[in-house]
């Protein structure tokens, strides 16, 4: 035994390999480790032996760091982008599904509300909505509905200016902007108006690239609007060619009626052909039916039918289209409209 | 009666643990190799005995029967049978030994020595001695009767050729006695000012860095000695842990944090004003004057107690 071993009593060679291949106990080891902390001999001996086993025995404990940690991590990794993929596409989708909420139908519709949605032209004893001023009649209330919680079987979605509609609908088959109703009430969601109006002026862009900008419904009201009547957005002043072009972006044609929509009543009124689905829903079309949007019902349900009314007095007997509609509606009631679906009034009040 | 006493009077053996000594004879490659259940029962008892069963404190109580059996089921056995049977000369565990170990010998001795030359030489003469061309009282001698299966053949064989390495060229090459290499110089390029033995603190603040150092758990300071010591690298330690390099590179570094914020915050309690403390915490640590080699054996647990070292058998088996 060397003069260093009979000094520092070393650990033989069997609790050195021990060491080297961790096959001590815990308290074994803390003190093995405490003699090599302090003996470089010992420390020469272990790190030799260690270099001197196969080059692949020394690569199994380099190869990878914790790999069983890093696994875990990957799929933690990995299991927390996909749960949040799902709570993004699901509450995308729920946003895009969204339906038509009852009670603002309701709310809008009732002909009693004191706050109607629709703007109609009621009884003023009846309605505290402030009476439109003379010659220009009442404006469509922005958040209009739906008639039906859900999007027409048809897939035309009501183009309301307002909430709760899809924005992939929206876009397609917003309302010109010079029938729109005066600025909307406060949206449930200002963020899907945001969004909307975006998807709006995108696919309004995308028409005019694609040179089938039609003419925009603001100029047809115009041309047809009745004498003295102006147009239902009466506020405004007239639209400026910047307007127009603006309103024809944001008119962009509503799509087109899928293959199997079949009108379950319709009726021409001038240029403009009003029709019920099988759902009672109202839409409108100025072009002969090649694209069709959805206009806001009076009906609180779904409307039953809807017809063109006798001509009037007023009314050039040469003139044989009609110029005033009947809609019914399954609750019973009626509502007449001499602007072309724009406004109605209840039968009752209607004026001959 | 349910134990037996072993026929040199040790404490009885439980049955249980009898039951299980038998059993792992019986898996083991002993059968084969020739060796008798009684003797290699008696090894394995040796051996736990020896080792205390994994429980180094010798004051503390013997680990449970159940704690015993685990112990002596995790020694390689297999291992532990074909050296024994090598040492008592048993030809068919040397045929073995041969297929098994002799070409990992000489590739160890390879790469332990660097040369052909050096590590046939190496490998040539712990053969020999594996061998025991040596008998003492009609016993072979062996270095072989010196493995006890903790660790496995091979990493055995690889260590005996390292220590026989280690010690025969610290013995004839230029190596530098322990002694002298605890103390190395402080930096000659350091203003005399800035030198901690400059601080009329310096008394206190060699006692914070032997008492950090201490505070040091020893798997930690056998890190800081080699690596900053040793100069091992990262790779060699994290061969050694059994770990990626990067586990112990910051390992390495937070053993530093926490090292400097100790010192520094016992420096600042002995009154050393901040500005200094900072300036003694920006000087390394090798060019202060600061025995830390010689602290950390000072630290170190006390060596291992002579139960546990193996008496060099017949002057060449210094294993």
């Amino acid at each position: 035994m060397s003069d260093n071993q009979a000094l520092h009593n070393h650990p033989d060679a069997g609790l050195l390999a021990a060491f080297a291949e961790r096959a001590l106990s815990a308290p074994e080891r803390a003190e093995l480790a405490a003699h090599l902390a302090g003996c470089a001999r010992c420390r020469d001996i272990v790190f030799l032996a260690q270099q001197a086993q196969p080059e692949q025995l020394n690569q199994v404990s380099l190869a990878s760091p914790r790999p069983r940690i890093r696994l875990w991590l990957t799929l933690a990794s990995a299991a927390c982008a996909a749960v949040l993929l799902a709570v993004v596409s699901h509450a995308w989708l729920q946003h895009l599904a969204r339906p038509v909420g009852n009670t603002e139908l309701s709310l809008a519709q009732h002909p009693s509300a004191p706050a109607p949605a629709i703007p109609v032209v009621a009884a003023p004893a009846a309605k505290s909505v402030p009476a439109p001023a003379p010659g220009q009649p009442a404006h469509r209330a922005a958040p209009e509905p739906a008639p039906s919680a859900a999007p027409s079987s048809t897939g035309i979605v009501s183009a309301t200016y307002s909430s709760p509609v899809s924005a992939q609908f929206t876009a397609e088959s917003a309302p010109p902007a010079s029938l729109a109703a005066p600025p909307p009430p406060e949206p449930v969601h200002p963020m899907p108006q945001a969004r909307m109006a975006m998807q709006k002026e995108k696919a309004a862009q995308q028409q005019v690239e694609a040179g089938r900008l039609m003419p925009s419904a603001a100029e047809a009201d115009t041309a047809s609007a009745e004498p003295g009547q102006a147009p239902v957005h009466g506020a405004a002043p007239p639209p400026s060619a910047e307007t127009r072009s603006a309103a024809a972006f944001l008119t962009a044609p509503a799509p087109r009626a899928p293959a199997n929509f079949v009108p379950a009543s319709r009726v021409q009124i001038q240029n403009r052909i009003l029709a019920l689905d099988a759902a009672g829903a109202l839409f409108a079309s100025d072009d002969a039916g090649r694209h069709w949007r959805s206009l806001p019902s009076p009906c609180a349900g779904p409307a039953t039918a809807i017809t063109a009314l006798p001509q009037t007095a007023n009314q050039s007997a040469a003139t044989s289209a009609p110029s005033a509609v009947r809609l019914v509606c399954s609750s019973g009631g009626s509502w007449t409209s001499v602007d072309r679906g724009n406004t109605w009034q209840p039968e009752a009040a209607a004026k001959p | 009666m349910d134990s037996s006493h072993t026929p040199d009077a040790a404490p009885p053996v439980p049955s249980e643990l009898l039951r299980d000594l038998a059993d792992l004879w019986q898996q083991s490659a002993a059968p084969a190799l020739g060796l008798a259940q009684e003797d290699f029962s008696r090894l394995l008892l040796d051996i736990g005995r020896r080792y205390r069963f994994g429980c180094p404190q010798p004051d503390a109580p013997l680990p449970s029967v159940r704690e015993q059996i685990r112990f002596l089921s995790q020694l390689c056995i297999d291992d532990l049978a074909l050296a024994h049977a090598c040492a008592d000369g048993s030809e068919p565990a040397w045929e073995r030994f041969m297929t098994a170990h002799r070409s990992t010998l000489y590739q160890a001795a390879y790469r332990i020595a660097g040369s052909d030359a050096e590590a046939r030489e190496l490998a040539d003469s712990l053969y020999a001695e594996l061998f025991g061309l040596r008998e003492k009282d009609g016993l072979r001698q062996s270095p072989l009767r010196t493995y006890h299966g903790r660790g496995s053949l091979a990493a055995w064989l690889r260590t005996v050729l390292a220590q026989r390495f280690v010690d025969h060229y610290r013995r004839h090459r230029r190596e530098t006695p322990l002694e002298e290499a605890a103390e190395p110089a402080a930096a000659p390029d350091l203003p005399p000012e800035v030198l901690p033995q400059a601080s009329p603190a310096w008394p206190q603040i060699r006692s914070i860095v032997e008492r950090e150092l201490a505070r040091l758990d020893p798997e930690d300071r056998l890190l800081i000695a080699s690596y900053y010591f040793d100069g091992r690298t990262l790779r060699e330690l994290a061969a050694l842990h059994a770990v990626h390099a990067s586990t112990i590179s910051r390992r390495i570094e937070r053993l530093n944090l926490n090292l400097r914020k100790h010192i520094l915050r016992g420096l600042r309690a002995e009154g050393v004003d901040h500005r200094r403390a900072e300036e003694m915490m920006g000087l390394d640590v090798r060019d202060l004057d600061i025995p830390v080699r010689k602290i950390l054996q000072i630290s170190a647990a006390p060596a291992f107690s002579p139960a546990e070292t193996i008496p060099a058998e017949g002057g060449g088996a210094h294993v």
